[in-house]
């Protein structure tokens, strides 16, 4: 089920009404915990069983890891084994086996290539990755596991968030669950705006956007003004479309009493890409950094040649968990190369810009990376990127010119309610009936402006 | 007490403006049958024996004037872009019935089951050209295809985006300093689809064409809902036979065979068109047409389209 269906409203009314009905947070749960896996299930059922089977292998290890203290690294190694597995299996098999493949057909090897026709169950990598902190803290006696089963399985499944994130930690979310939640207006007020705003960006924003993208990246050899122009015009769009997931998100959590956590701080405001990964996509950068590059040592490396490989290995590995493709590879190797390079000429970590100029040029320099950094991530794959760096026209013909324009002006003309959002958004909260007055207004937009036919959510496919 | 009825007051009002505007908005419907006197007035002018409906498919597919040779009649083509069974219903309706000149056979080119969804490619860009060919009452269509409790916002919709789209066509060839015209052309001659890899052109129509809902495979229960026996009986009426051609993608030139759920609405398709006189041409599995015959999406390219005409050339004269 996706947040732009019409089913998603019912269901969201359903549950809303049956859900503050009831008084016990008991019932809430247990509630909350059947909507969530027919919310997941609603397409493919068999998505539950795959589900179930992750909530009910952690609980178990959770629960093991406090029991015996002779064990405990190989129940470790069984969490991350399982956990690890069910990813293998389900989102990379296909591309390391193609890999494997072509790996030996160029040694001359002649295998036949398996192949799994299987549909990528959505959220996988989401959902794997919160159990898996969940493990991972019992393991560091940073966390106890919990006895009821109800609860966790609910903070493994909780609808919201499933299957596009913010990825909660299990000591900011589960104790949410298990205290008492009464219904409160303010809830309301608070949900609202972020729901509207969801749906805005998604329906008005990135839906027309990816016309556009999408026009650009299945273009046999584009320009480079185009696929510069196309490139922009995506940076728009997958900001959108995932920030917007993520109101949609948080501002149904707030209508059921819960709080998620923040993915975005105004990532294209960054002037560094230490300060990018600080406001993208929050809850997977944290993540990465207090279970990957940590462990790995980065945070105290001696040598530069350890620490180059850590930020490597971290990088290409966040690259790796987007997608199954080598350009989401690709684009974490790129991202890992600017923060060496950025750490080299000592613009790293908490580096801040001296003057306003300095601000404005390291800004400039940053969003330009981040644009390219963004080609290399929608690209349909590393060969065809190549063939057009390689072939493309470096002159700008007329049609090219007016194409680019229009292209440009049209992404634009779309971001503007936006933009019109962030700016009211700003305003001192004495404001109330102006910005209430624009939400109408949003209303309006959404219904007038929306895409006819939704896409589905960029990151539905991680 | 009195400031929370003053709020909900509040927020009354301007909920009544919004949704006010948008009715209003609905209500303006430009270019409502704009299309039809021009429709008219070239059917008229060809006078054909054969007129072929479909949508670009058809246009890339059919050679019109070795068609014309090859049969020894006169053959008109009326398509529209990405249109499916409203457009063709509409033609039907507002044009075939309503010339004084009677051809003697209609050929509806469709693909899989789209001849039996009436929803299909009605919402966005799709609205207008129906919009066109449209009279101010259509209320078959209205109760089959838009669902009349959506209408209002819909309509609004496909008014809006259209001019706000146009709006910008407009600003950006006076930034670059050139004609809407010209700024258009360019649009179409960088971004078009002859442009494209044919191989990401596919796979984006089949993503966006997935049949994701079972139901719509079941020919019983979509029959009732759809335009097909108005448009049978429409011809009927007329003295007019129809002939229907289900035309071979791309991806049938791949596989290995149709799923049991299309074979199954094809077998009951075909049990109906006959009961109903109609004749029905599958050319899904013929080998004729083969993936290097393809251009972009379900497009044939030039040596296709030779071939494709060639091939209904050869079944419109066997009926």
């Amino acid at each position: 089920m996706i947040f732009t269906s019409t089913a998603f409203l019912w269901f969201l009314s359903i549950v809303f009404c049956m859900y503050w009905l009831c008084r016990n947070r008991h019932c809430q749960n247990i509630l909350l915990l059947v909507a969530s896996y027919v919310f997941y299930g609603f397409v493919h059922p068999w998505f539950c069983v795959l589900l179930a089977t992750s909530t009910v292998a952690d609980y178990c290890c959770g629960l093991a890891l406090v029991m015996t203290r002779r064990y405990r690294g190989v129940l470790l190694g069984v969490s991350l084994c399982f956990n690890l597995g069910l990813l293998g299996v389900f989102k990379y098999f296909n591309f390391f086996s193609a890999n494997v493949h072509a790996a030996l057909a160029a040694c001359g090897l002649r295998v036949d290539c398996a192949v799994l026709d299987i549909v990528l169950p959505v959220g996988i990598s989401f959902y794997t990755f919160q159990t898996l902190s969940y493990t991972i803290d019992i393991y560091k006696g940073i966390l106890q596991p919990r006895r009821n089963f109800v609860d966790f399985a609910l903070f493994v499944s909780f609808f919201p968030q499933l299957v596009a994130g913010p990825i909660e930690r299990a000591g900011h979310f589960l104790p949410q669950i298990e205290r008492e939640r009464r219904w409160q207006w303010g809830q309301f007020f608070e949900a609202w705006p972020l729901l509207l705003s969801g749906y805005l960006k998604k329906l008005v924003v990135a839906d027309n956007v990816a016309v556009y993208v999408d026009k650009v990246f299945m273009l046999d050899c584009p320009s480079l003004l185009i696929l510069l122009v196309g490139s922009m015009g995506f940076a728009i769009q997958i900001f959108a479309d995932f920030s917007a997931y993520t109101d949609i998100a948080r501002g149904t959590a707030r209508l059921l009493g819960f709080e998620l956590i923040e993915n975005f701080n105004a990532p294209y405001l960054s002037v560094s890409p230490s300060d990018f990964w600080r406001r993208w996509h929050l809850s997977f950068s944290s993540w990465i950094r207090d279970y990957v590059y940590i462990p790995l040592g980065g945070s105290q490396v001696e040598s530069w040649r350890r620490f180059v490989v850590v930020v490597m290995v971290t990088m290409c590995l966040s690259g790796l968990w987007h997608g199954a493709a080598w350009h989401f590879v690709a684009w974490g190797a790129f991202h890992g190369l600017l923060l060496l390079v950025y750490h080299a000429l000592g613009l790293g970590g908490r580096w801040v810009p001296k003057s306003k100029k300095t601000a404005l040029i390291a800004w400039m320099v940053m969003q330009f990376l981040t644009i390219v950094g963004w080609t290399l991530f929608r690209c349909p794959n590393l060969h065809w990127l190549g063939q057009v760096v390689t072939r493309t026209e470096w002159g700008i013909s007329g049609d090219q010119l007016v194409a680019g324009v229009i292209v440009a002006l049209t992404v634009m003309t779309y971001t503007l309610p936006w933009m019109g959002m962030i700016f009211l958004e700003s305003l001192s909260s004495r404001r109330y009936w102006i910005k209430t007055g624009y939400r109408w207004v949003q209303v309006a937009v959404i219904a007038l402006l929306a895409n006819p036919s939704p896409q589905q959510f960029i990151y539905f496919q991680f | 007490m009195k400031v929370k009825i003053i709020f909900v007051m509040k927020h009354l009002v301007l909920a009544l403006l919004i949704c006010g505007g948008l009715y209003w908005l609905s209500m303006h419907r430009k270019g409502q049958g704009k299309d039809i006197p021009r429709r008219l007035g070239q059917f008229e002018k060809v006078s054909p024996n054969i007129v072929l409906i479909g949508n670009s498919v058809l246009r890339a597919g059919i050679d019109e004037t070795m068609l014309s040779q090859l049969m020894n009649k006169r053959i008109f083509m009326a398509s529209s872009n990405g249109s499916a069974s409203v457009w063709w219903y509409l033609y039907i309706k507002n044009v075939v019935g309503e010339v004084c000149h009677k051809p003697e056979v209609a050929v509806i080119f469709f693909r899989d089951h789209y001849l039996t969804l009436p929803k299909f490619r009605t919402e966005g860009k799709f609205r207008k050209p129906l919009r066109m060919l449209s009279r101010p009452q259509e209320p078959l269509v209205e109760q089959l295809a838009y669902g009349k409790d959506v209408v209002p916002m819909v309509w609004a919709r496909a008014e809006a985006k259209e001019r706000l789209e146009r709006r910008i066509l407009k600003t950006a060839a006076k930034f670059v300093g050139v004609n809407k015209n010209v700024a258009s052309d360019a649009l179409a001659n960088v971004l078009g689809e002859s442009q494209m890899i044919p191989e990401f052109v596919t796979r984006q129509q089949l993503a966006s064409e997935q049949v994701n809902d079972m139901r719509d495979l079941d020919f019983d229960a979509c029959l009732s809902r759809s335009l097909l026996p108005h448009m049978i009986s429409m011809l009927h009426e007329k003295g007019v036979k129809l002939v229907l051609v289900r035309c071979k993608r791309r991806r049938d030139t791949q596989n290995d065979g149709e799923s049991i759920a299309v074979q199954e609405y094809m077998k009951q398709l075909s049990n109906y068109v006959r009961a109903n006189d109609v004749s029905l041409i599958d050319f899904t599995h013929d080998d004729r047409l083969t993936l290097s015959h393809y251009g972009p999406g379900d497009h044939l390219n030039d040596e296709g389209k030779r071939v494709f005409t060639q091939m209904v050339a050869e079944k419109l004269a066997m009926l």
